[in-house]
C-alpha cells in the first residue's frame, strides 16, 4: 500500500476521499510532459471554490481538466500542479424550450447536451471535436468550434450566461439567462476562449436556435484546389449557400471521401426544413456538376457521420495527426491557405489543408511521424508558417505538435495588439498565476 | 497644466475650430436621450485617430476624465460628461473607408450613421443587420459602447455580434488594436469584453464591422390582435413553433394611436395591439415558414393578418415602428423608457405588471418593444412641468426593473446602464460578480479616466443635475 501524498490529502481534507483520483489514474491527466501531483474531481460548484481557495493559499498550480480531447493545446505548462476534473458536474440543471434558453453544467458533454435539445427540435450549434467525450466547459474553454462556424458563429455567440470560480475560490456569474443582455461588463465572451487561464467555468448558459429538421452533406471532388476554390467562392456567393463549405485536400480529403477520385475535396453542408433543402441540394448539385469531377449527395447517417468525421479531424481518436496548425484568415485569402499545401516542414510530406471557404482560415495536418526530424528544425518551419500566416493578414496556431517542439515556440504565434492588456488582465483574475500557468498567449 | 492650458495644448492638435468651449455652444452636448444633463469643460472634435490619441494622452497627463459621444441618442446616459470632464465627439470621422464585397466587411469610422452604412452597402447586395430604432441618427461608435440591439437582432444578434476588429484609443492615448481582420484571432477576446463597456475601456477610432448578403426574400406581416395578452400568446406560439423569424416587434394600443397621429403606417386604430413579424431567406423556406406563421397568428386569436404587398408597404409598417418614440410627443411632452429583459414565455406575467404600475401610479404607458427575445420597452408619457411627475416616473421605473429581475430577467437588453440604471445593478448582480467586471475595467484603464461613475453604483461620486424644473416642454422627445 502507497502513502497518500500530503496534497492528496490535504484535498481529500477539503472536498472528500472520494474526490481524488487514484494516482494510478494521474498519467491520464497529462498536459504534455506535465503529470500532475493529484487529480481532484468535484461534484459541484462550492467544491470548485473550496479547491480554489486551498489553491490561492498555498499557491499550487490547477491545471482545469474536462474530456481530455484537447490537451494539446497551448503551451507546456509552467510549473507542476493539480488537475482539477470537472466531468463530475455534468448536470442539466434547466431547459426551456419556450424561452430557447438552456443551462448545463460545465462537465457535461457536447453530445450529452445536443441530444437533449434535438429531443425538443432545439440546437446550440457549437461542437467540438469527439463531442461524446469533449465537454461543454472545454469547448469554451478552448473557444473551439465547428464546420458550421461560418453561418452559426463560435461558442461566445451562444453563451448567454457563466458561472465561474475564480483564482481565489470566488464565485460569481456573468450575463444572465434572458437571450439579450448588456447590463454590465461581457465577460462571457472574455472567458469563452481563455483556456481557463481566468476562472474555471462551472455553469453555462446558452441560447438556443431551431434545429434545422434535415442535414445534407455534398461532396464534389475536382481536378485541381484552383478550380475546388473557384466553385466553392461562387456557391458561397448564391442566395442558397451551405451552412459551412470547405476544401479538403490530401490525406485530410481521402479519409472523409475514400472512393472520391480528384486533388481537392469540396463539402458544403446544407441544414434546414425539408422544401428549402429540395432546392438548396439541387441548385448545388446543379451549379457544381459541370465543373466538378464527381458530386455526392449524402444524407441522413451517411450526412451525420461526414459531419462528424470532419469536425473530429484535427484530434480524431483513432488517428489523431501528429501536427494541427489552424490558420485564421479572412475569407479572401482562400487560395494563400490552400497554397500552404505545398509546405514542405523538415522531411515530411506536404500536409493536408482543411480551408473553411465561409469564415476564412482553416487547418494544415499532418498524421506523419517524425521521430528522426529534429524538434527545433520542425519548430522553425512551423514559426515559418505562423509568419506566411501572418503576412496574409490572420496568423496560425499550432494546435498539435510534439511536446519536444513546444519549448522553442510559441503555439499562439505573434503576440497579438493589446498583449499588454491580456497580461494586466490575467494579473486582476489571477495574481498568483495559479490557473493553468504558462499555457497561453505569451506564456499566460 | 490648469484646465486653459490644457484646452490650448488640445487647440493646438485639432485645430481652434474644433474645441467648443463656450457656454452657449456647449448646450446641445449637455445632455443625450436620457433624462440626465451636465456641462462639459469643453468638447473636442478630433479629425483621425492620431489626433484622438493626442488628445487623450493631453487629458490623461493633466488627470481630465474624458467622455467619448456619438450622435447623443444614448437613453442611459452614457454620453453626459462630469463638469470638469472633456468630451471628445466624432462629425468629423465620419467616413466609410472600405467596403469589401469577397470578405463582406466594411471599415468604418466612429462617426458613421448606422443608417447611412447599411444604405451605402445595401448597394453593393449586403446589409449591416443592427438596427436600433435611432438608426438615423446614431453612430457605429456609440453603438460599440453601449453594443446597441434593434429589431433585427432576433436572428442575428446585436453589436457584438457584427464587430470583428477595432481600433482604439486607451485612456493614455495608447492606439491599441483588438480583434483582427479574421473572424477569430489568438489571445482573450478583448474585442468582446470591449463592446459594450460603455466608453469605461477606450475610444473607437476605427471599426470593422461584418455585413450579410441580402436575403432573396423578405416578408413582413402585420398581425392584429384585440388585446396585448392574445399578442403574448401569439409571441409564443411563434417561437415555440421552433420559428426565429428576422423580427417580431409588438406595438399596444397607445403606441398605434401615436404613430398614427404623425404617419399613416397602416396599423388599424382599433387594434388593442399588433405584431410586426419579418421573416427572411429562400423563397421556398419563407413559403414555408409563412403559413406556420399565419396559422400560428390565427390560432392565438388575431382578429386580422395581413402581409406587405411590397417594399413601399413593408417600409411604411417599419417607419411606424422606428418612429414611435418621436411619435409619443403627440401625446405627452416627456417619455422616460424601460429597457427590461424577461425570458420570452414570461411577457404576458411582465405586461400585466406594467399596466398594474400605470394604473398605480396614474403614470400613461405605452409599450412598443421587442417581443421576439422579451425585450420591454415600457415607455412612460408625461408632462415633466407637472410637480412631483418626474419622481413618480422614476419610482414606476424602479418597480419595473425589479419585477424584470423577479422574473429572471435583466435591467436592460441594448440601452446600457450608464447613470440611469448603475444603483439598481445589485438586482441582477452580486458584489463578487461586479468586483469581477471592475477587472476588466482596471486592465483596459488603470486610471478609470474614461467615463468614470457609470454602470456601477456607487452613490458618492459626481452626480448630474437632473431636475425637471429645467426641462423644457418638448425637448427630450
Amino acid at each position: 500500500m502507497t502513502t497518500t501524498p500530503p496534497i492528496a490529502q490535504q484535498l481529500a481534507e477539503l472536498i472528500g476521499r472520494e474526490a481524488v483520483d487514484n494516482p494510478a489514474n494521474l498519467s491520464d491527466y497529462a498536459i504534455g510532459p506535465l503529470v500532475p501531483v493529484a487529480a481532484v474531481k468535484p461534484t459541484n460548484a462550492a467544491e470548485v471554490a473550496a479547491v480554489m481557495a486551498w489553491a490561492h493559499r498555498t499557491g499550487i498550480a490547477v491545471y482545469p481538466s474536462g474530456g481530455r480531447t484537447l490537451t494539446q493545446l497551448g503551451n507546456t505548462p509552467a510549473r507542476p500542479g493539480i488537475a482539477l476534473d470537472l466531468t463530475g458536474m455534468n448536470r442539466l440543471v434547466d431547459f426551456q424550450p419556450a424561452d430557447l434558453t438552456v443551462i448545463v453544467e460545465a462537465g457535461a458533454t457536447v453530445a450529452q447536451l445536443d441530444a437533449a435539445l434535438t429531443q425538443d427540435g432545439k440546437h446550440v450549434p457549437i461542437s467540438a471535436p469527439l463531442a461524446e467525450r469533449a465537454t461543454v466547459g472545454g469547448t469554451l474553454a478552448t473557444g473551439i468550434s465547428g464546420p458550421v462556424r461560418s453561418a452559426y458563429g463560435l461558442p461566445r455567440d451562444w453563451l448567454i450566461g457563466v458561472s465561474v470560480v475564480g483564482a481565489d475560490g470566488s464565485q460569481t456569474k456573468a450575463g444572465g439567462k434572458v437571450v439579450k443582455n448588456v447590463t454590465g461588463y461581457d465577460l462571457n465572451r472574455l472567458y469563452t476562449g481563455s483556456l481557463g487561464t481566468l476562472a474555471v467555468i462551472t455553469e453555462a448558459t446558452f441560447k438556443l436556435a431551431p434545429a434545422p429538421t434535415e442535414w445534407a452533406v455534398i461532396l464534389a471532388s475536382f481536378g485541381g484546389a484552383d478550380t475546388a476554390a473557384s466553385a466553392a467562392q461562387n456557391l458561397e456567393a448564391q442566395y442558397y449557400a451551405p451552412l459551412g463549405l470547405h476544401i479538403l485536400t490530401g490525406p485530410a480529403a481521402q479519409r472523409l471521401a475514400p472512393s472520391l477520385a480528384g486533388d481537392a475535396l469540396a463539402i458544403a453542408i446544407s441544414g434546414g426544413r425539408p422544401t428549402s433543402m429540395r432546392r438548396r441540394v439541387e441548385d448545388t448539385v446543379g451549379l457544381w456538376t459541370s465543373v466538378a469531377e464527381t458530386v455526392h449527395v449524402a444524407r441522413g447517417d451517411e450526412a451525420d457521420d461526414l459531419i462528424r468525421a470532419l469536425t473530429d479531424l484535427p484530434a480524431d481518436s483513432e488517428a489523431p495527426p501528429s501536427i494541427c496548425v489552424r490558420i485564421n484568415a479572412q475569407p479572401s485569402a482562400l487560395r494563400d491557405v490552400l497554397d500552404f499545401r505545398g509546405t514542405r516542414l523538415v522531411n515530411l510530406e506536404p500536409p493536408s489543408v482543411v480551408a473553411d471557404v465561409g469564415f476564412g482560415g482553416g487547418r494544415l495536418l499532418w498524421w506523419d511521424e517524425f521521430a528522426d526530424a529534429e524538434p527545433a528544425r520542425v519548430a522553425n518551419g512551423l514559426k515559418d508558417i505562423q509568419a506566411a500566416a501572418l503576412s496574409v493578414g490572420g496568423g496560425a496556431i499550432v494546435e498539435r505538435c510534439p511536446d519536444a517542439v513546444k519549448g522553442t515556440l510559441d503555439v499562439w504565434g505573434e503576440q497579438p495588439s493589446g498583449m499588454e492588456i491580456m497580461r494586466r488582465l490575467k494579473r486582476q483574475f489571477d495574481p498568483q498565476n495559479i490557473l493553468n500557468p504558462g499555457r497561453f498567449v505569451g506564456g499566460l | 497644466m490648469n484646465g486653459n492650458e490644457l484646452l490650448a495644448s488640445i487647440r493646438a492638435v485639432v485645430g481652434d475650430d474644433y474645441v467648443i468651449a463656450h457656454r452657449e455652444d456647449l448646450l446641445v452636448y449637455e445632455y443625450d436621450g436620457s433624462v440626465d444633463r451636465s456641462m462639459p469643460r469643453a468638447v473636442v472634435l478630433p479629425a483621425d485617430t492620431d489626433q484622438v490619441s493626442r488628445v487623450m494622452a493631453l487629458a490623461y497627463e493633466a488627470g481630465v476624465t474624458v467622455v467619448g459621444r456619438g450622435s447623443g441618442t444614448g437613453l442611459s446616459g452614457g454620453a453626459i460628461t462630469p463638469p470638469e470632464g472633456l468630451q471628445i465627439a466624432f462629425p468629423r470621422m465620419d467616413r466609410i473607408l472600405d467596403v469589401d464585397t469577397v470578405n463582406r466587411t466594411a471599415l468604418v469610422e466612429p462617426g458613421v450613421i448606422n443608417l447611412d452604412l447599411d444604405n451605402h452597402v445595401r448597394r453593393f447586395g449586403m446589409r449591416y443587420a443592427p438596427d436600433p430604432s435611432s438608426q438615423r441618427a446614431c453612430s457605429l461608435g456609440g453603438n460599440i459602447a453601449e453594443n446597441a440591439g434593434g429589431p433585427h437582432c432576433l436572428a442575428y444578434g446585436a453589436t457584438t455580434n457584427h464587430v470583428i476588429g477595432m481600433e482604439v484609443v486607451l485612456e493614455d492615448g495608447e492606439i491599441v488594436h483588438l480583434g483582427s481582420m479574421a473572424r477569430e484571432a489568438a489571445g482573450y477576446d478583448l474585442r468582446g469584453a470591449f463592446v459594450g463597456s460603455e466608453g469605461t475601456f477606450g475610444i473607437t477610432t476605427k471599426i470593422l464591422v461584418r455585413l450579410l448578403p441580402l436575403p432573396e426574400t423578405v416578408r413582413t406581416f402585420l398581425g392584429i390582435f384585440p388585446d396585448i395578452d392574445s399578442a403574448c400568446t401569439a409571441v409564443s406560439a411563434v417561437i415555440g413553433h421552433g420559428i426565429v423569424p428576422a423580427a417580431l416587434e409588438m406595438i399596444d394600443a397607445l403606441s398605434i394611436k401615436a404613430v398614427q397621429n404623425v404617419t399613416d403606417a397602416g396599423y388599424p386604430n382599433d387594434a388593442g395591439a399588433v405584431l410586426l413579424i419579418e421573416l427572411e431567406g429562400l423563397n421556398e423556406e419563407v413559403d414555408e415558414v409563412s403559413g406556420e406563421v399565419e396559422a400560428a397568428l390565427w390560432d392565438t386569436g388575431a382578429a386580422d393578418v395581413r402581409v406587405a404587398e411590397d417594399d413601399a408597404e413593408r417600409e411604411r409598417l417599419w417607419v411606424g415602428r422606428k418612429t414611435a418614440f418621436g411619435a409619443f410627443g403627440t401625446i405627452a411632452p416627456n417619455y422616460y423608457l424601460v429597457d427590461g429583459v424577461v425570458p420570452r414565455t414570461r411577457l404576458t406575467q411582465m405586461l400585466r405588471k406594467v399596466t398594474e404600475v400605470s394604473e398605480r401610479y396614474g403614470i400613461t404607458i405605452a409599450n412598443v418593444f421587442h417581443a421576439g427575445d422579451g425585450n420591454l420597452h415600457p415607455c412612460m408619457l408625461f408632462d415633466a412641468r407637472e410637480p412631483g411627475v418626474m419622481e413618480s416616473a422614476m419610482a414606476a421605473a424602479a418597480e419595473l426593473m425589479e419585477e424584470c429581475a423577479l422574473l429572471g430577467g435583466t435591467l436592460s437588453g441594448e440601452h446600457g446602464i450608464g447613470l440611469e440604471k448603475k444603483e439598481f445593478m445589485p438586482l441582477v448582480y452580486t458584489d463578487a460578480d461586479m468586483e469581477a467586471m471592475q477587472r476588466v475595467r482596471e486592465a483596459f484603464a488603470p486610471k478609470n479616466r474614461l467615463n468614470p461613475g457609470k454602470i456601477f453604483p456607487d452613490g458618492s461620486y459626481w452626480r448630474p443635475s437632473a431636475h425637471p424644473a429645467a426641462y423644457t416642454a418638448g425637448m427630450y422627445i
